[in-house]
């Protein structure tokens, strides 16, 4: 488990790869501000990171090779990511044709 | 340009009903992803940062507009209305849903291209010269031994897990444009001492976490021994490389540890097995994909045949200033008179490098039909070339490539960046590529400014693994991460051509936002140091060292 203070579990959704987040009732949703945040491992009802995670390993079907990541929260209570990465995952690609208007 | 026999066409149209096949297992949820995985990577499927990527082969680069066609409906009909040109002549799409994969790769086969080897550790699509059959300085057309090697690899049970991936590129010129020295088998064609024309086998290069030239390891081999030769090397390496770490299994490092010269006498061992086994190819062999290759029926001039300099002097020529600039950087000589070869530059300030939408896919394929006898090819540095334009049709193709976006004249200049998709879209990036090149691009956009410079390349990677072949841009830029935030190390000094040769890392890292402000002062200093302005970038690095240029690019950091 992470050291860090929050986390929540993300996959790529098998029917076409796009980035999903666990939230609270088991589904996968595609924003990252729905995700499920797990605090120190945990969630508020008392789900395990390490049990949700196994599960979501066995979500075959719906999603590919989930995994979590450090989240932090700000002063709103609204969810920020820790890397670069996981920032360009929640928001999309930065530079493509479609965003500059050409697609 | 090669067409499919029934067996081209039966395997790879059973490749793509076996592939639905296999979808559809993997959606009704009886194949798990690892199960799925090795399968859909065996069709050039990956999962990446946000989405599924289908990477399609082309071999040797070479596209018929009815392909380039097919890649526009693809793209508008399953994806986002665009695709990426990458670095090793190929195009990705970049959304595909799964269900509509095999439908794709079905549209595919209908002109005669399939997904096949474009991931796994196999041989990938074979790369070559962009000026392939028309170059004036080529000592034989390569597109025929590209061919021959396409049809010996695909499908090669004894090669279809390898150590590691396995990439050749081809050159027939006596210029390198195909960087053969850093692939892991680079075939020159060459002439031997009696006029016979042969292959030299430069082995062992490659880029990614460990770069490295490939030496020679035999400067010449008779034509008919190409497929023989090629094999006792994958021998060679299928058994001695490093299957315990996947950082170690390139040949490169198994050439390197062994040393070129006693690798050399293990392939020439395991060649005496072979070499006058049935892969040894006849003169029939070589001529029937030849015939596949012949030159198209150039139309005869009445008189002298137009050429670019009286072209410029008559009052054809667009009085436009840019069109002259155009024709210096975009264009070249043509081994058949009244002919040249068209470089269509993929790059602008608001264009990632190499992507291109339906829509100019479709304009290419009409471009392709009215100036180019129906044939572009995609070069490795992402752009695309019209290899047989009549001279005295420039100016009207110059008007409509204007019109499109793609006649900057900035051929080998330093706005002719090569960049991989980067953290924008790779799952194995570490940094974005596309926002740093096109900042770079947006910043030398006066062409006085970026003639000043002469010609120098610039080639950005968004991890070590160096798709965007940082190591070998006179400068490069490779994205690294450093405690979740993007940063980026200038190296100078590479090259991928006659001499090629890996850069070196300048010094410390940059963020985002200084990255462009240290190109530009390693410009500046470029220009302070040299001798003339006939001096290039490269040449003026290799007189006088690094320090220089560490000197300016830190000196205030």
């Amino acid at each position: 488990m992470s050291g860090e203070k929050f986390q929540v579990i993300t996959a790529n959704r098998t029917d076409d790869g796009y980035v999903v987040y666990l939230a609270a009732d088991r589904s996968w949703t595609t924003s990252f501000q729905d995700a499920l945040v797990f605090d120190s491992g945990a969630t508020d009802s008392g789900e395990s990171l390490d049990g949700l995670l196994a599960w979501a390993g066995l979500q075959q079907r719906d999603v590919c090779d989930p995994y979590f990541f450090a989240v932090e929260r700000g002063d709103d209570g609204a969810l920020g990511t820790l890397s670069a990465r996981e920032r360009i995952r929640a928001a999309g690609p930065e530079a493509t044709l479609r965003v500059w208007g050409y697609a | 340009m090669y067409q499919y026999n029934e067996f081209d066409q039966k395997i790879v149209r059973q490749r793509a009903a076996q592939f639905g096949d296999q979808v559809r297992r993997r959606l009704s949820g009886e194949v798990t992803e690892n199960e799925f995985k090795p399968l859909r990577l065996q069709n050039g499927l990956y999962m990446q940062l946000h989405a599924y990527m289908l990477r399609v082969a082309i071999p040797y680069g070479l596209l018929s507009s009815a392909q380039l066609r097919k890649l526009a409906h693809i793209a508008r009909t399953y994806d986002r209305d665009y695709a990426h040109f990458t670095t090793r002549q190929n195009i990705q799409y970049n959304w595909p849903k799964l269900q509509d994969v095999p439908k794709i790769l079905e549209e595919l086969a209908e002109v005669e291209m399939h997904a096949i080897q474009t991931s796994g550790n196999c041989i990938r699509n074979i790369t070559s010269d962009p000026f392939a059959g028309v170059a004036r300085d080529e000592i034989e057309d390569p597109r025929p031994y590209c061919e021959l090697l396409r049809q010996w690899s695909t499908f090669h049970p004894e090669f279809a897990y390898l150590p590691r991936k396995f990439k050749f590129a081809v050159t027939g010129a006596e210029e390198d444009r195909a960087a053969i020295q850093v692939h892991d088998i680079g075939i020159r064609l060459v002439r031997g001492e009696d006029g016979t024309v042969g292959l030299a086998f430069y082995v062992g290069g490659g880029l990614g976490r460990t770069p490295f030239v490939a030496p020679c390891i035999q400067p010449f081999v008779p034509k008919a021994h190409l497929l023989t030769y090629s094999e006792a090397i994958l021998r060679v390496y299928n058994r001695l490389g490093r299957r315990d770490n996947m950082y170690k299994a390139r040949i490169k490092i198994l050439v390197k540890s062994m040393g070129a010269e006693a690798f050399a006498h293990a392939v020439e061992e395991e060649w005496q097995y072979i070499k006058d086994g049935p892969l040894q190819l006849r003169e029939q062999d070589i001529a029937r994909v030849k015939s596949y290759f012949q030159e198209p029926e150039y139309p005869v001039f009445q008189g002298t045949a137009p050429t670019v300099e009286s072209l410029m002097l008559s009052k054809e020529k667009p009085s436009d200033p840019a069109f002259s600039a155009w024709v210096d950087n975009n264009v070249v000589g043509h081994r058949k008179p009244g002919y040249v070869a068209v470089s269509l530059s993929m790059k602008r300030e608001t264009l990632p490098p190499g992507d291109v939408t339906d829509n100019h896919l479709d304009a290419l394929a009409d471009l392709a039909d009215r100036y180019s006898m129906g044939e572009a090819v995609v070069t490795h540095r992402q752009n695309v070339v019209f290899p047989n334009v009549q001279v005295a049709l420039l100016p009207p193709l110059w008007e409509e490539l204007t019109q499109l976006g793609f006649a900057t004249p900035n051929l080998q200049r330093l706005t002719d960046v090569i960049a991989c998709p980067g953290l924008d879209f790779c799952n194995l990036a570490n940094a974005r590529s596309i926002p740093v090149a096109m900042r770079i691009t947006e910043r030398f956009q006066d062409l006085e400014k970026l003639y000043e410079l002469g010609q120098v390349t610039l080639n950005i990677s968004g991890c070590i693994n160096a798709c965007g072949h940082h190591h070998v841009g006179n400068l490069g830029v490779l994205g690294i991460d450093k405690l979740g935030v993007e940063h980026y190390q200038l190296m100078l000094g590479g090259s991928s051509a006659n001499d090629a040769s890996i850069g070196k890392i300048l010094g410390k890292a940059f963020t985002e936002h200084e990255i462009a402000d240290a190109v530009e002062k390693a410009l500046l200093c470029y220009i302070g140091l040299r001798t003339s302005p006939q001096e290039s970038f490269l040449a003026t690095y290799r007189r006088v060292g690094a320090q220089p240029f560490k000197d300016a690019v830190y000196g205030d950091h």
